[in-house]
């Protein structure tokens, strides 16, 4: 369902561009559950953006369910990701003005899906991370591992296909960060695509997949 | 995202931060209410003007000594001339077809006394048809009389205010009032009549015009007052008046004559630039307002970079991160809107109350040009923060 191949980027530094990601190639398929880790600044971030479709490739092709994104304009990757994508951050994003519910409800008021409608989806998904007793709760009234729950209702609520979390239990103490990546977990049971970048090697081992990212080069272990 | 979960996600927006919204609404609110209010004044100056000379009738003409272009300039309140006007030369106007009557006005300012009480006022010596011209009715006691044009007689009329002033609280009727050396006998009362075209005739006095001449020891005519009785063409009878003068003045076309029309029109143009120049200024405020607007809007985007970003992350494309932007300032500009207009109806409604006379009406354009100039505001100022806004990249915002 990815393809990622000889993917370049690049960023600006000084006189001479920074090369952070060499000669990517990488194929994820539909239920995949992989890890990325790495030394920081080899990046795994950037890969993880490039494929969230956040940043754009200098150089390769993407391919995304057939699709090749690299060749799409910033409205048309803006609209596959609401479609494919679900986002977990490691510090949550939630916007503080909004309930746990809608905060959940944030990607389907972008996709103009109806109220009604809107209601019983994140019903489900608050009930599938526990949190049926938070839904009016401000993220102020969370306790960190309730927030990423939050965070991860929210990326679950489209139900995309794939889900790529940025150091999902980097904020969370180690129980807490068990009980999310217990829960990202079952949702890839459940045929969710998974992609972690964690520095975590507890969290990293875990996975079905595991790649290493070291000064923009990926290899697959 | 729906219109609907726009206003909703704006609300919320505008609530959370209370101060900023109300300061910003109470802004543009001021600036909608000032447009309207100065709109307003002027329209309701030029709507009473237009009253004042609606109620001299349609048929009237007004002669000037000396001549002056009219057409395109003011009205001429003086000319200038070396042959003044004369009783003579009204009377001759008055023979003349189409003319049904002629009340020639010599005009000056005298000190009116009676015992220790005086003051000065504006003494107007005319004839009877002056009081029709004018629509001007006595409130008790007699008229001027019939031959004032011919006879000076020591009787004069008086206007309210200077009955109560000079003779309070007696009745003034047959009481003498001094105007400079001369005494007059007060043959009637003025019925009340606010100002009439810049003359308060409230505080006149109004005496034969043959009696005026002695008065002010002046044979000159200020005005001659022409009433048509529109069985003759009005061009055809201004035509045979400057024939007439020239004819009788040597020569010399040294008159100007001004149509009742004219001036109103010439009143009109005055009125409605002035209405339209106040009401620009008016705008100057929303134009501060949505500068406001754009400085705000701007810290408000430095401010939610993460929340923009996360907003992409989620699916949001430029098009809808630059509609939520520009949406949040119309939004608040027309809740302001409304409360400017709602504020501004109180005003009139108070302006109205204590100014009766001059009874404040505000056009429906000028509640519709304000709002609209709010809104073109909102847009335009909020357009380029909104612009910044969508051009936000998702990576940069949300990096940690």
């Amino acid at each position: 369902m990815i393809s990622l191949k000889r993917v370049n980027k690049w960023y600006p530094s000084g006189d001479k561009p920074l090369h952070v990601l060499k000669q990517v190639d990488l194929d994820i398929a539909q239920g995949d559950y992989i890890s990325i880790m790495g030394p920081s600044g080899s990046g795994k971030s950037t890969l993880l953006n490039m494929i969230g479709l956040l940043d754009i490739i200098d150089e390769g092709e993407y391919w995304l369910e057939g699709t090749p994104t690299h060749l799409l304009k910033e409205e048309q990757r803006a609209e596959l990701r609401g479609l494919y994508l679900g986002f977990i951050f490691q510090n949550f994003q939630l916007i503080n003005r909004l309930s746990a519910a809608e905060n959940i409800a944030l990607p389907l008021v972008l996709a103009e899906i109806p109220k009604k409608e809107r209601n019983i989806m994140v019903a489900n998904v608050l009930e599938k991370v526990g949190l049926q007793d938070r839904a009016h709760h401000r993220p102020g009234q969370l306790s960190g591992g309730q927030l990423q729950r939050v965070a991860i209702a929210r990326a679950i609520v489209t139900q995309p296909k794939v889900i790529l979390a940025d150091e999902p239990t980097g904020n969370l103490d180690q129980s807490a960060g068990l009980d999310i990546v217990q829960l990202l977990e079952s949702l890839n049971q459940q045929g969710l695509t998974l992609l972690v970048v964690t520095h975590d090697r507890v969290i990293g081992k875990r996975a079905t997949r595991k790649v290493r990212m070291v000064d923009g080069v990926l290899s697959e272990q | 995202m729906t219109i609907n979960d726009n206003i909703a996600f704006n609300a919320q927006l505008l609530i959370r931060h209370r101060w900023r919204t109300t300061l910003l609404m109470l802004c543009v609110a001021m600036g909608v209410s000032a447009v309207v209010l100065l709109v307003s004044v002027g329209e309701s100056a030029r709507l009473y003007v237009a009253r004042e000379f609606s109620m001299l009738g349609s048929n009237l003409l007004i002669i000037l000594p000396g001549k002056k272009q009219t057409s395109g300039g003011g009205i001429p309140f003086y000319g200038t001339t070396t042959r003044d006007l004369t009783l003579q030369d009204a009377a001759s106007i008055r023979q003349l077809s189409g003319v049904d009557s002629v009340a020639p006005v010599i005009a000056g300012t005298a000190n009116a006394s009676v015992g220790a009480r005086s003051k000065n006022v504006m003494v107007l010596g005319s004839t009877l048809d002056f009081l029709k011209a004018r629509q001007l009715s006595i409130a008790m006691g007699a008229s001027l009389p019939d031959d004032a044009e011919s006879v000076s007689r020591n009787v004069v009329l008086i206007g309210s205010n200077l009955a109560q002033e000079l003779f309070a609280p007696h009745n003034p009727l047959g009481k003498m009032l001094t105007i400079d050396d001369y005494r007059f006998r007060v043959a009637g009362v003025l019925a009340i009549r606010g100002e009439s075209l810049g003359l308060d005739m409230r505080d006149a006095v109004i005496l034969p015009v043959k009696t005026s001449e002695r008065l002010f020891n002046s044979f000159s005519l200020f005005r001659i007052l022409i009433s048509l009785n529109g069985l003759t063409d009005e061009k055809t009878v201004i035509s045979d008046i400057y024939a007439l003068i020239k004819k009788r003045h040597q020569g010399e076309e040294d008159i100007t004559i001004v149509t009742q029309q004219s001036m109103m029109q010439a009143f009109n143009n005055i009125m409605v630039t002035l209405t339209t120049i106040v009401g620009l200024l008016g705008s100057v405020s929303l134009v501060v307002a949505g500068i406001l607007i754009m400085n705000l809007s701007l810290i408000s985007v430095q401010q939610r970079r993460t929340e923009i970003g996360l907003l992409k992350a989620l699916g949001a494309s430029q098009h809808v991160v630059l509609t939520l932007f520009i949406s949040e300032s119309i939004i608040l500009v027309m809740l302001a809107s409304a409360i400017g207009l709602g504020f501004t109806q109180v005003l009139l409604l108070l302006a109205n109350y204590w100014w009766p006379t001059l009874s404040f009406s505000t056009p429906l354009w000028a509640y519709l040009s304000a709002v609209c100039v709010a809104l073109l505001t909102a847009v335009l100022f909020s357009y380029l923060p909104a612009k910044q806004a969508a051009s936000i990249s998702p990576v940069e915002a949300l990096r940690k």
